[in-house]
């Protein structure tokens, strides 16, 4: 394959700073993958692994924050509600109120803060409350629960994963705008 | 809570109660989120860290005042998340598509259920 034969007219910039660097890197592998004649098969097969791989990577260190930021929200929560409705000691509030800070500070270690990603994070969030609720004051979610659960979660799909133009944004968690 | 427990309670008004109650938490707990987040990630004076912080903390007391139990009232609290893409269109500047407004209608209608459906 001579130089000659390089699609014309094709332009990629690289972004200068770490994610956004990341992904221009993946759409210029994936755009010289779309180019690539038979050939190139086998070796852009392999890119493609490469790319899900980050990709992936980046999907599960997200979720892990959402989970913990869950953790902190509801815990703290928790303990502000033993303080005012079940007339804890105040030390208990004390701390709901520090474990609610530190709820504050996990989503600073997200690679972005996307409107859409919170969506995805309220449905982590349902089923953990209801969880929290059964394990810690053993109440047993009824039937509206879990269908209000399922409907949320329908919702939640709907926001995330409908295939919109290519144009617009990429589906999913990204971590690039 | 003194006000669900009132016995002639209007539906309508317990409704919009817990509905404000809910909204109010959604604007205290991305509010206080925000100016964490500027302190940390925006390089700005630990004052903003300060009062996100307490702004949490008031996150933490609104959801007491709802008359439910605690897993119901924050698993419908979840639902009301979806509002993030009121906060994106807002702050962001950036407007929702098709998809996000009907999600997020579907969104809200389940944690709706959640709490809103009688017992």
């Amino acid at each position: 394959m001579g130089l000659n034969e390089i699609q014309p007219g094709r332009e990629c910039q690289l972004a200068t700073n770490g994610p956004e660097l990341k992904e221009s890197v993946i759409d210029l592998l994936q755009s010289l993958i779309k180019w690539s004649s038979k050939q190139m098969a086998i070796y852009s097969s392999f890119i493609n692994i490469y790319c899900l791989a980050i990709r992936y990577k980046e999907i599960l260190h997200s979720l892990f924050l959402f989970f913990l930021a869950g953790l902190c929200e509801i815990g703290g929560g928790y303990l502000i509600w033993l303080l005012l409705r079940e007339d804890y000691g105040w030390i208990f509030g004390a701390f709901g109120g520090l474990v609610l800070f530190l709820y504050g500070v996990v989503p600073t270690f997200q690679k972005s803060y996307f409107h859409r990603i919170y969506a995805a994070y309220g449905g982590i969030f349902i089923v953990m409350a209801l969880s929290w609720g059964f394990f810690f004051e053993g109440i047993i979610p009824d039937t509206f629960d879990i269908l209000g659960t399922v409907v949320a979660s329908i919702g939640i799909i709907i926001i995330f994963y409908c295939p919109r133009k290519p144009k617009d944004d990429k589906i999913g968690i990204s971590s690039s705008a | 809570m003194e006000l669900a427990h009132q016995p002639n309670c209007n539906s309508f008004v317990l409704f919009a109660f817990t509905f404000a109650l809910f909204s109010v938490a959604a604007i205290a707990e991305i509010g206080g989120g925000y100016l964490i987040w500027h302190w940390l990630r925006e390089k700005r004076k630990p004052v903003f860290g300060l009062i996100g912080g307490l702004v949490l903390f008031l996150y933490g007391v609104i959801p007491t005042l709802q008359p439910s139990n605690f897993g119901r009232v924050y698993a419908a609290y979840g639902g009301y998340l979806a509002m993030a893409i009121i906060w994106g269109l807002l702050v962001d500047k950036k407007r929702p598509d098709r998809y996000e407004i009907i999600g997020g209608l579907i969104v809200i209608l389940g944690s709706s259920i959640i709490f809103y459906y009688p017992r």
